[in-house]
């Protein structure tokens, strides 16, 4: 994807800045920032924390409304959340008061779909998910593996067409975090969505994206860009691809230098 | 490991509050038992539990002019918002004396509390009917079906009692509701009650409200209050030497209301917050003298069967003769007592 | 004595524990009349309040009491409770209602319930109204406070999840702030269950021949202790039982929010 394909790009900013608060007291949380995401592209925003890329992320999502230039999906400025994004975050992502079905059927109940229609959904995505069996369970009865698949299915459940990720596997432990995150790629070769991905790991943003937006904080700014070719299904063995080290390497180094 | 500690500290914080608590009953049964201890120093001290009322004229000179410091007897005076509270204070010898109209100690000796009544100050008519003349009350008759406040256990309770027997009218005809007088006149101004029966100056204020349209029932002969000096048997068995220094300084006190009635105005102001104005109009109401009279037993033997009616319990009429304990008043000024 | 300490709580054990404080008390109480510590016109012993409860309960008169006293009690509570949980979601969810409210609500709260009962007389009579709406302004306060205090603290995740997810407006409180609030006010609930009978004892002060509150007032100044402490161990019973249910109905129907819950037992 390049930035001369304007027509087939999903997100677009231009010239964003973000503040937060008022006076002396203003923080400049992304300053003039542009950057486009194709259809069914993996990008991922990684850096620091404080770095502004959960900004990036929320901005997007129209929970958060730029002071300064304007976000578009499909062409069209946004104002506002919209069912066309998913949103999965790191923490407090489940209902905690409804079981898994509860927070699966969720997106189907707000556009009220019949019943039928709704229960086919649930079983469909936690087929896909693996969570057969838990339906009945509530959130705090699960790990914390299992809750980041079912707030996955919630969010593909409603079908968005672009799915925003907020460092969903940064709380798990690695080996949860690899497995989450090589069911996602099989789910997102299954169903193509453009995806946007914030992490503060270099190996996870390598392993998954298309292409990685290197940001540095105070002010957040997108500092370097880095297309990842690596052949996809990406398994154990990409790791020791020696294409993979080098670009490690060169993120690292990009990072540091920060 | 963790969580049986916490339980642990649970329990322990439970035992703790348990054996607290009964240490505390323990230290409060024992302060009990102490203050029931007779040591006496030579100069007597005692506490005087006094309720805030227009009657009480001649405690509050006797204390104010400090007649009781003359008579070598030191007297705390603590005051109440009800009789009936500083009648609990000195059953529980928390105070040595109060006064009170005769009602609740009649309803106290009814239920067998061993107090002695050892003379009267006041004999007064404060005690009334108010009404609302829009709501239709011009005569006695006309408080059936009216909703109706009264303080029980109060002698303005008894006198609805005795009010309404007199005019025929039972009890249940009419819409009877407690109520203390303060808020009695709140309900009476606003037309949540059509009248209430209650003592001065709570009769005063809600004329006061409604200016020309009350009318008030008086007690005519149906009731006269004593306002009464109670103290407890064991103590006046054991010091009658400080009943009598007590009377000698209410009669002081008498003496000087004769002499200056507008000074005891004054004191009575300033101790019941009432102003002097409403003093002045009811003055003529109240007779401050010290008496123990015969009427004094009719009275109380008719509210304790009414009493009696009330609360119906196993004890028998009590002889109410050997409640009031006259040797003293005898002995500082025998022309007051008539008990026969 | 270390092994007693050791022993894991369950709930019989609980109960157990508790029953026998209570006997020990009462067997305390009972000696304590006997050796007339204190006078037993002022303390009666149980016994003598037992007696007093038996002839209560055959003329009636406590059922009476009782019933009237419930009646004034549950409208209020469940008028405190409605208010109470409407009110915090607006404070709780609309911060410029919140600041205008706050002092209004924070000044009014901490007035003792004795102190308004003339004012309620000015504004509502002495009816039944009078009482209930005591009884709800004593529960509406720790009620309105929970509730705001939980759609307050709500994750704006959840909120933002759920826009995603296409809720707005009335949904967003439907699906979100009431249910995450829910545990809030389970608790504010239970604290208004206690305040409402505090509230319950003002507005029998005045304007009432009936009920238990009532009873204790008026047995004192007949000199009645045995029916005052039958009046008042029974407001006592009836505010442990209240809270008992409640802590029981909340277990069963909301066994979602368990960490909450295991302190409502």
């Amino acid at each position: 994807m390049t930035l001369t394909e304007r027509s087939a790009h999903k997100i677009v900013f231009e010239s964003v800045t973000m503040v937060y608060g008022l006076g002396e007291l203003a923080v400049k949380a992304l300053d003039d920032c542009s950057l486009s995401v194709g259809a069914n592209e993996f990008l991922c925003l990684l850096g620091p924390s404080g770095c502004g890329k959960s900004t990036i992320l929320h901005l997007a999502a129209g929970f958060l409304t730029p002071s300064t230039g304007a976000v578009f999906i499909n062409k069209r400025r946004i104002y506002g959340p919209g069912t066309d994004r998913g949103i999965v975050f790191q923490k407090h992502n489940l209902f905690p008061w409804k079981r898994v079905e509860g927070n699966i059927a969720f997106g189907s109940r707000m556009q009220a779909l019949p019943e039928k229609e709704r229960r086919s959904k649930v079983n469909e995505y936690l087929d896909l998910m693996e969570l057969s069996g838990f339906e009945r369970h509530y959130p705090s009865q699960l790990s914390q593996g299992m809750q980041q698949r079912v707030s996955l299915a919630r969010a593909y459940a409603n079908e968005p067409e672009i799915l925003l990720m907020d460092e969903p596997f940064a709380s798990l432990d690695a080996q949860t975090a690899m497995r989450m995150r090589e069911l996602l790629l099989r789910i997102w070769s299954e169903r193509r969505k453009t995806i946007v991905f914030v992490t503060h790991d270099i190996d996870e943003a390598i392993h998954l994206a298309d292409r990685v937006l290197l940001m540095t904080s105070r002010p957040g700014r997108i500092k370097k860009e880095f297309l990842i070719e690596l052949s996809r299904p990406r398994s154990w063995e990409f790791y020791s691809d020696s294409r993979y080290t080098e670009l490690r390497s060169a993120m690292r180094s990009a990072l540091l230098n920060e | 490991m963790k969580e049986s500690k916490q339980k642990a500290a649970k329990l322990v914080k439970t035992l703790k509050t348990a054996v607290l608590a009964v240490l505390l009953m323990a230290g409060i049964s024992a302060l009990g038992g102490l203050s029931c201890a007779p040591s006496r120093p030579a100069r007597q001290s005692i506490t005087y539990a006094m309720p805030i009322t227009l009657t009480a004229v001649i405690p509050y000179v006797a204390s104010e002019k400090g007649f009781w410091k003359e008579e070598g007897l030191d007297v705390k005076v603590q005051m109440f918002s009800a009789g009936r509270l500083a009648l609990d204070a000195l059953l529980s010898k928390n105070a040595e004396v109060m006064s009170v109209s005769e009602t609740p100690l009649v309803h106290a000796i009814v239920q067998g509390n061993k107090i002695f009544l050892v003379s009267t100050v006041a004999s007064h008519h404060e005690v009334k009917f108010l009404g609302r003349r829009d709501k239709h009350i011009a005569t006695p008759e006309d408080l059936r079906g009216k909703a109706i406040a009264t303080l029980p256990g109060t002698n303005s309770d008894y006198f609805m009692y005795e009010f309404l027997k007199k005019h025929g009218i039972p009890v249940n005809a009419v819409k009877i509701t407690n109520m203390s007088p303060p808020e009695m006149v709140t309900a009476f101004a606003n037309g949540a009650i059509d009248g209430y029966f209650a003592w001065e100056p709570h009769i005063y204020y809600g004329e006061q409200q409604l200016p020309g349209k009350t009318i008030v029932f008086g007690p005519g002969d149906l009731y006269h209050g004593w306002h009464s000096v109670a103290m407890n048997q064991d103590f006046v068995k054991a010091h009658p030497e400080v009943v009598q220094k007590l009377i000698r300084g209410f009669i002081k006190a008498e003496e000087y209301i004769h002499q200056n009635p507008e000074e005891a105005m004054t004191i009575v102001a300033k101790v019941t917050g009432v102003d002097k104005e409403a003093i002045r109009k009811l003055w003529p109401e109240m007779k401050p003298v010290l008496r123990l009279d015969k009427d004094l037993i009719d009275v109380m033997n008719q509210e304790g069967q009414w009493s009696l009616s009330l609360n119906p319990s196993a004890t028998t009429t009590p002889k109410w003769r050997d409640f009031i304990y006259s040797d003293a008043l005898d002995a500082v000024r025998p022309s007051s007592v008539n008990l026969n | 004595m270390r092994r007693f300490w050791h022993l894991s709580r369950t709930r019989s054990r609980t109960s157990a524990l508790g029953a026998v404080a209570v006997s020990l008390v009462l067997l305390l109480w009972q000696l304590v009349s006997y050796w007339h510590v204190y006078d037993n016109h002022l303390l009666p012993p149980p016994s003598y309040i037992v007696k007093a409860f038996v002839q209560m309960a055959q003329s009636g008169e406590w059922f009476v009491d009782v019933r009237d006293s419930l009646i004034r009690y549950g409208l209020g509570l469940l008028l405190g409770c409605f208010t109470g949980v409407a009110v915090g979601l607006v404070t709780g969810g609309i911060w410029p209602v919140r600041a205008a409210l706050a002092p209004m609500l924070d000044f009014s709260r901490s007035t003792p319930m004795i102190a308004l009962v003339p004012l309620f007389i000015v504004f509502f009579g002495i009816g039944l109204e009078e009482k209930v709406y005591l009884v709800a302004w004593g529960v509406f306060f720790p009620v309105w406070l929970n509730t705001q205090a939980g759609v307050s603290s709500t994750e704006r995740e959840y909120l933002w999840a759920a826009r995603s997810l296409g809720s707005s407006g009335w949904q967003l409180y439907g699906e979100v702030l009431l249910p995450r609030a829910l545990p809030y006010i389970i608790v504010g609930v239970r604290v208004g269950i206690t305040t409402g009978f505090f509230a319950l004892g003002a507005a029998e002060v005045a304007g009432a021949f009936s009920g238990v509150v009532f009873r204790s007032y008026y047995s004192h100044q007949m000199f009645r202790t045995d029916k005052m402490m039958v009046a008042i161990l029974t407001v006592g019973f009836l505010g442990f039982l209240c809270d008992r249910l409640y802590a029981i109905t909340m277990t069963r129907l909301v066994p979602w929010w368990k960490e909450n819950l295991d302190d409502l037992d």
